[in-house]
């Protein structure tokens, strides 16, 4: 099964940082709600490892003031999704 | 410890420059913690890092400080022969009627050929477009991997150029590829542009360029307060824009990191006003546009067209 941008974003995090291991976002996540990453303890280097994360599976260069003014889940993918010319997932 | 920014301009951003309770960021340490979370090899970048007297503290300061200094009046006499060959030969164009990519076949070839005299060293076969972006916080990995190997090839054609080179000498020359080249792209595109707004069409010959450039391409330089590590102040030069000549000279800085470039730079405007001077061509300019990039300010695109 071909993964989507969310999946991609929400593995990169989970890799970084351990979303998926969080009680309480985790249920939402998975629930295809949406995050705000003013909810979440991300810092520089997380930041960064993300961001190599999503280069590598979806073949992006990206930079980190853009991807860091995304305020949320659901805004970074529809970034991600624009940057890779590709139709907003649904 | 994420940095606390403080913006200043004019006199107070020349007042932090020259003001010893600031200093460098440290750029070597961040790139260094980026490194090995990330399990990626930054070696190049660090070895730039360890070499560029921009990014380096106390001693180790000195010393490359001292050594750039050196090889700049080395191959001062060098330069002040050749400049005026190297001007007039890529900046011919604009003697020319018709389309001229005043960028890419004008100003960009002109600082490269003017960086390789420098260096001594051909850098023809290399590629250089992301190393001054060292100092970017915005720079995602993938750019940054790929600098790390634009910087390897820098320095594999700087050992070929000077086979048994190392140390303090080495590190210069590369500090003089990465620093200068996208400052003076930057800053002599921009007053150029500055220049042709000012001329507004009439023959090249019937104003003079400014020989203190007019704009920057390095818009601002940031320092952090030793007392409290993660405050940076953002000097920034840019504000000098506009200002009288005198004032622009702060474009090049001030106290201990003045620019080393600056002798350089000022030859390299002079030539460049002394030949736009013997045109009598109009130009139009027909497209300029800053590119996107967090440290040097240089342009996309700088397209005119000539005209008798």
């Amino acid at each position: 099964m071909t993964s989507t941008t969310r999946d991609i974003v929400v593995a990169a995090l989970h890799k970084s940082i351990g979303l998926l291991n969080d009680p309480i976002h985790a249920p939402q996540i998975l629930a295809g709600h949406d995050l705000e990453f003013s909810e979440i303890e991300l810092d520089s280097l997380d930041l960064f490892e993300v961001i190599m994360e999503i280069e590598d599976r979806m073949g992006l260069e990206l930079d980190a003031d853009d991807v860091a003014a995304q305020p949320s889940l659901h805004a970074l993918v529809a970034f991600l999704n624009a940057a890779q010319g590709a139709s907003p997932e649904t | 410890m994420a940095a606390r920014m403080q913006v200043v301009e004019g006199s107070a951003a020349v007042g932090i420059l020259a003001d010893p309770a600031y200093d460098v960021v440290p750029y070597h340490d961040r790139v260094a913690a980026l490194a090995q979370r990330l399990g990626l090899d930054f070696s190049d970048i660090l070895y730039l890092l360890d070499h560029l007297p921009l990014a380096l503290r106390d001693k180790p300061h000195a010393e490359q400080r001292a050594d750039v200094a050196r090889l700049m009046v080395e191959r001062r006499p060098n330069m002040t022969k050749v400049l005026p060959g190297l001007v007039a030969r890529h900046l011919q164009g604009l003697a020319r009627p018709g389309a001229l990519n005043l960028l890419d076949d004008g100003v960009k070839p002109l600082v490269e050929a003017v960086i390789a005299e420098l260096v001594d060293a051909d850098l023809r076969s290399t590629t250089a477009n992301l190393v001054s972006r060292v100092f970017s916080q915005a720079m995602g990995v993938a750019q940054r991997r790929a600098m790390n190997a634009e910087l390897a090839g820098l320095r594999r054609q700087l050992a070929l150029a000077h086979p048994g080179e190392a140390g303090l000498r080495q590190g210069s020359r590369l500090a003089l590829v990465v620093l200068g080249r996208d400052a003076l792209i930057g800053t002599l595109s921009r007053s150029l542009h500055a220049h042709l707004v000012a001329l507004n069409g009439q023959v090249l010959a019937s104003l003079t360029m400014p020989e203190i450039p007019t704009h920057t391409g390095v818009p601002y330089i940031d320092r952090e307060l030793q007392a409290d590590p993660g405050q940076v102040a953002r000097c920034q030069l840019r504000s000098m824009e506009g200002r009288p000549a005198d004032e622009r000279q702060r474009f090049f800085g001030a106290g201990p990191h003045v620019c080393l470039g600056r002798p350089l730079s000022m030859d390299l405007f002079q030539q460049c006003s002394a030949f736009l001077a013997t045109l009598t061509t109009r130009i139009a300019i027909d497209s300029f546009q800053l590119r996107k990039d967090d440290v040097f300010a240089l342009p996309a695109h700088f397209t005119v067209t000539v005209s008798p």
